[in-house]
């Protein structure tokens, strides 16, 4: 199950879900967006992040919810983001095989 | 009548408060009450064909965003068109006048027909705001055509608020406005489904080798 999760979770995909983990309730298009170029340093269309995120949300990683709107956002609603536990489990799993690959390795 | 002349007569006609008429040395009483009583319901006339505007602009708020623009558009020319014209101009005007009260009965059948979202909030609206107006509606526009329903509301909103608290301040007007650009279209290549055919290999191969297929057939 694990090793299933783990081939279907994409590097983009494990920075989105690594951005929501990080945001936790605060997690809408911008943050996430701003999240990523923030910690990556590489520069990311709103377009990918919420392609990632739909793919994220069928695959039941993530749950989303409709919130307040803002002025500066000319009255539209913000869409919530959540992490599911199927998608904690999934980054985990990631991240153990990483860490387990690159134990003992020397990159220089 | 030349055009220039035609629209200025019109103007005066209709628009333009009209003036009170001043007795002249030699005018009859019987003449300058007639006048005065005619300019009395001219004003009457003009103060009813404003108040019915507004009414219709009140109104037109309580639709949706993508629709009120149409609402407001097919509204204010039936009533320019009632109210200018009066009753004898309706007359030569009905086809016109037919044409466009259908035209917004069938806006305002999808617009009541609009899935209802978190409405929005009227006071929050861009044109309330003081930055508002600067970024560009077209852009707006091209991912309230291109989007799904959902990707409007989300994504419009996401680009206008990083648009107003991050790029603007950082980047200026114009530089931003190009940022906006940039987002809109790489937004609709991502998410609009011909855009993302487009995007995709198989796509662009699929493409070349219509293209090359029809090249050799016209050789």
């Amino acid at each position: 199950m694990q090793m299933d999760e783990l081939q279907r979770l994409g590097p983009f995909e494990e920075l989105v879900l690594l951005a929501l983990v990080r945001l936790r309730t605060n997690a809408y298009g911008v943050t996430i967006r701003r999240e990523i170029v923030k910690r990556t340093g590489k520069e990311v269309s709103f377009g990918a992040v919420y392609t990632t995120l739909d793919r994220l949300e069928a695959k039941g990683y993530v749950s989303s919810k409709w919130g307040e709107s803002t002025p500066e956002r000319g009255g539209r609603a913000k869409r919530y983001f959540v992490i599911e536990a199927p998608g904690r489990r999934a980054l985990n799993s990631a991240h153990d095989i990483l860490i387990k690959m690159a134990a003992g390795v020397s990159y220089a | 009548m030349r055009k220039r002349a035609f629209g200025r007569w019109y103007a005066r006609q209709f628009w333009e408060r009209p003036k009170r008429p001043i007795r002249k040395s030699g005018m009859s009483e019987r003449t300058f009450n007639r006048r005065l009583s005619n300019w009395e319901a001219r004003i009457r006339y003009r103060v009813c064909r404003i108040s019915r505007i507004r009414k219709c602009m009140e109104d037109f708020k309580q639709y949706p965003q993508p629709h009120r623009h149409k609402i407001a558009k097919f509204d204010l020319i039936l009533q320019a068109l009632y109210g200018s014209t009066g009753n004898h101009g309706a007359f030569f005007l009905f086809p016109i006048i037919l044409a466009l009260e259908l035209a917004q009965s069938c806006t305002m059948f999808v617009a009541n027909r609009a899935v209802p979202y978190p409405r929005r909030d009227v006071s929050q609206k861009p044109g309330n705001t003081a930055q508002s107006g600067k970024h560009p509606v077209f852009a707006e526009y091209l991912l309230f055509l291109f989007l799904n329903r959902d990707d409007r509301e989300q994504i419009s909103g996401d680009l206008q608020e990083e648009f107003l608290t991050s790029v603007v301040p950082k980047f200026g007007v114009k530089r931003a406005r190009l940022w906006y650009w940039v987002q809109t279209i790489t937004t609709i290549l991502r998410r609009n489904r011909i855009g993302r055919w487009l995007l995709t290999s198989g796509g662009m191969i699929g493409l070349g080798h219509w293209l090359w297929r029809k090249m050799i057939e016209l050789s």
